[in-house]
């Protein structure tokens, strides 16, 4: 295992999993979160609309 | 591996913010800047720069791709012609850069400075100088308009190949394949992601429309990032740690920079965008005037 870790395409499968991961990780969940978001001020604007 | 000391961590963090502010204001990945600034104001050394700054535009255009991969924006043929050269480009760039950290120390002015650190300074003044004008010529022009022959589609080099973003345009695969060669080093040997001159030549130069000149060089740019984060981290020329405080700081940047952008009118990010780059270009050029001084 540890000869696995010191080799350099290790090294290298780190390199491009962590940022990718992360890239795609947060875009995700800020896509969720807008969404979200949007629902509730569509849902509120509704409530409002109808109590008018 | 030697650690960094707590103060450039938290450098790394200050850049990544505003690096992500940014690109969530101006949609520009920012790698340009990433690569100068941990050398200038961190002390960074350049090499180690160079490989760090790639995962921090790794980074970035996943995220971006990710966000357009529903748009039906992104031309993959072009972005695939567009790499081919790339490919190569990436090799001889970072073959360059480990060449010249192999290099012995060139003597300016009786002080020893680092052959790697002067001749990328020096390329990066001249880019950053040639971006700030182009940005700040920008915003006094228009897109050509449609229909009208690009300055790509002028060039006759047989073969040629027609891509969906492009109708009516018949393109030299050479032509589009030297270019991508041109990016690709600067890519290997910068760290640049290569956007911020491939988006406006995909407007100007292609006639391509501006989202999905954004989009298509998103996907180009995530190809030779990919090739030369393998070539820098088999040269030993990246720190995951130093790249992990720069994309948190980005993610929260780029919320930021969005929230801005929303309350602030497309002509007059342009222009703030471009004094950034002029101010980039000033911290640069004091760097490399020390240096050489």
């Amino acid at each position: 295992m540890s000869d696995l870790m010191s080799t350099g395409w290790f090294r290298v499968l780190v390199a491009l999993t962590v940022p990718v991961l992360w890239g795609v990780g947060t875009a995700w969940f800020f896509e969720r979160l807008n969404a979200r978001r949007a629902a509730l001020k569509a849902a509120q604007r509704d409530v409002h609309q109808g109590g008018a | 591996m030697s650690w960094f000391s707590p103060a450039t961590y938290l450098g790394a963090l200050a850049i990544g913010l505003g690096i992500g502010a940014l690109t969530g204001m101006f949609g520009v990945g920012g790698g340009f800047l990433v690569t100068p600034l941990l050398n200038v104001l961190l002390g960074v050394p350049m090499p180690l720069a160079v490989g760090t700054g790639l995962l921090q535009v790794l980074g970035t255009t996943s995220s971006g791709i990710y966000l357009r991969r529903k748009s039906g924006l992104i031309d993959l043929k072009l972005a695939v012609t567009l790499f081919g050269g790339s490919t190569v480009g990436v090799w001889l760039g970072t073959a360059t850069l480990n060449g010249l950290k192999g290099a012995a120390e060139v003597k300016v002015r009786g002080n020893p400075v680092a052959a790697a650190d002067l001749y990328t300074l020096i390329i990066y003044v001249i880019m950053l100088i040639g971006i700030a004008a182009y940005m700040l010529y920008d915003t006094s022009r228009t897109a050509p308009p449609e229909g009208e022959r690009s300055p790509f589609a002028r060039i006759r080099i047989p073969p040629f190949a027609c891509y969906d973003s492009l109708p009516g345009n018949a393109l030299s695969i050479p032509a589009l394949s030297y270019f991508g060669l041109i990016l690709g080093f600067l890519t290997g040997l910068l760290g640049v992601g290569g956007g911020v001159v491939l988006l406006p030549a995909l407007v100007y130069l292609a006639g391509m429309r501006t989202h999905a000149a954004a989009a298509t060089s998103l996907v180009m740019v995530w190809f030779s990032s990919v090739i030369a984060v393998v070539g820098h981290t088999l040269g030993g020329n990246t720190r995951l740690d130093l790249a992990i405080p720069l994309l948190v700081g980005g993610t929260v940047g780029v919320q930021l920079g969005v929230a801005i952008a929303d309350r602030t009118r497309a002509a007059q990010l342009k222009r703030y965008f471009a004094w950034v780059v002029v101010l980039a270009v000033v911290v640069v050029a004091t760097k490399l005037l020390n240096m050489i001084w």
